[in-house]
């Protein structure tokens, strides 16, 4: 059995990972690395993902390593595309269900590695975790300083009313 | 300059008291964030860990903090502190969390109002952004006091922030508010449009009564889709007046009216077909077309989509 062409990916405590060519260029980061530089075995560096997050991340590529690539282009407006944006399938919904910090690694990593679909993944969930909550809640949930002044807020408030009863 | 005036007036004392009791107080915060967020100790006893508080009153906070391992609150933040992730978040929550995520924070509001004022219907919460609206007895819409004048600023950030409009059975505003708002734009946009990055119009009302005047102060020539559906002659009359704004951008242009029967209503509407040169799309139902209609679309060189049917 012929072996499928491998990377090594190195992450910022490293610990090397070698996995499938198709796998890692899941990653457009590291995609365009590897055209870049060409094919070596040298390990790709990945300064800003630490082991126990690119595990995670490898582990969605591996999953995912045979979907069509999505469009670059994929207008937000078309409903096909929206509808897309509020659902999240069975397994990916398993794969995210991790504490806030490992959640927001993840996200951060595939911003950075550049792999749109877990990024979007990522972003629901937290999305999901901001719906039906006020302010307040959503403060105390990322830990985030009200910088408003009372009056500010209530200015906010009463301006965009309109919208709160949908 | 105005540092100036403040060294002149304070003494020594009092600055190097102000001095002092900021770092004290920078050296709190820093001191409470290795405490509270760090969730390993930054020595290896115990005791040490207890006694920094102390070495660093005496020491500001180093420079370095950037360079080693930054407290967990900064990596926190890195997600919803990111406008360029804020934005991804956004883009899949629906109205009524966006407005009370505008409310969490100075730095989420912007990008939440952005995504929450892209699209709205009618104008009513443009125009109470501007001053409240009361209702008088003859049903007509009125400001609450437009004799202290309105918030322009904050009408003006709403209206820029709005890509598309849909029209439906709403309110209408007595000519008051629409006199002393049309006078504001001409002030305040030098006879710009008040909807400066309007892309998507639509009317879904079968009964517009609203004036005219006002409606089509709002167009800007960069409008690229239109939709019409109704079934009064009032489609008519809408085509008409757009033919007088310059509305030349047009990539999407779908109708939906009654059968014109007069030849001055064929000629406005022939008219308003041959000078959308840009039109890509092009929707037509509810009645037949004359030869110089049919004319007209044959001219649309950049017409991609064509559809036409009875009803």
């Amino acid at each position: 059995m012929s072996a499928a062409p491998q990377v090594t990916l190195e992450s910022s405590d490293g610990e090397k990972f070698k996995v499938d060519k198709e796998v890692a260029e899941r990653s457009v980061l590291i995609k365009n690395m590897i055209e870049d530089v060409g094919e070596s075995d040298n390990p790709i560096p990945l300064p800003n993902v630490n082991a126990s997050v690119l595990k995670k991340v490898l582990e969605y590529c591996e999953h995912h390593r045979g979907d069509p690539l999505p469009a670059a282009d994929a207008d937000p407006s078309n409903d096909d595309n929206r509808k897309r944006a509020t659902e999240i399938s069975d397994w990916d919904q398993k794969f995210i269900q991790v504490d806030q910090e490992m959640l927001f690694e993840i996200i951060l990593a595939a911003n950075y590695m550049d792999i749109k679909p877990l990024l979007d993944v990522g972003c629901k969930t937290v999305a999901n975790m901001i719906k039906g909550k006020t302010p307040e809640e959503i403060r105390k949930l990322f830990n985030i300083v009200n910088d408003f002044t009372p009056e500010e807020e209530a200015q906010i408030k009463k301006e965009n009313e309109w919208a709160e009863d949908r | 300059m105005g540092s100036s005036d403040l060294m002149v007036k304070a003494t020594p004392l009092v600055t190097a008291l102000t001095v002092l009791e900021i770092r004290s107080h920078a050296v709190k915060q820093y001191v409470d964030e290795v405490i509270v967020h760090t969730p390993r100790p930054r020595t290896n006893s115990m005791g040490a860990t207890m006694s920094s508080p102390a070495i660093l009153r005496l020491d500001p906070p180093p420079d370095d903090r950037a360079i080693s391992d930054p407290p967990q609150t900064i990596r926190r933040h890195g997600v919803v502190g990111l406008p360029e992730l804020l934005t991804v978040i956004f883009s899949s929550l629906g109205q009524a969390d966006l407005a009370r995520a505008a409310r969490v924070c100075q730095l989420w509001s912007p990008i939440a109002l952005d995504f929450l004022w892209e699209g709205i219907c009618n104008l009513d919460c443009l125009i109470n952004a501007y001053s409240p609206l009361v209702r008088k007895d003859d049903h007509i819409m009125h400001f609450k006091d437009v004799s202290k004048g309105g918030r322009w600023g904050a009408f003006w950030t709403y209206a820029c922030r709005v890509r598309r409009l849909t029209w439906l059975e709403g309110e209408v505003y007595g000519p008051e508010v629409i006199s002393h708002l049309l006078g504001q734009v001409a002030n305040s946009t030098s006879g710009r449009t008040f909807l400066p990055n309007l892309r998507s119009l639509s009317f879904l009302t079968s009964s517009w009564k609203g004036p005219s005047l006002f409606l089509f102060s709002l167009i800007p020539s960069t409008l690229e889709d239109l939709y019409i559906k109704n079934s009064s002659s009032n489609t008519l009359r809408l085509i008409r007046e757009l033919m007088t704004v310059s509305a030349k951008h047009l990539k999407v242009v779908e109708l939906r009216g009654p059968q014109p029967i007069l030849k001055d209503h064929r000629l406005a509407y022939t008219t308003f077909l041959s000078h959308q040169k840009n039109l890509q799309s092009l929707q037509i139902a509810g009645f037949t077309l004359a030869p110089e209609e049919i004319r007209a679309i044959g001219e649309l060189h950049n017409l991609i989509e064509l559809e036409l049917c009875h009803s």
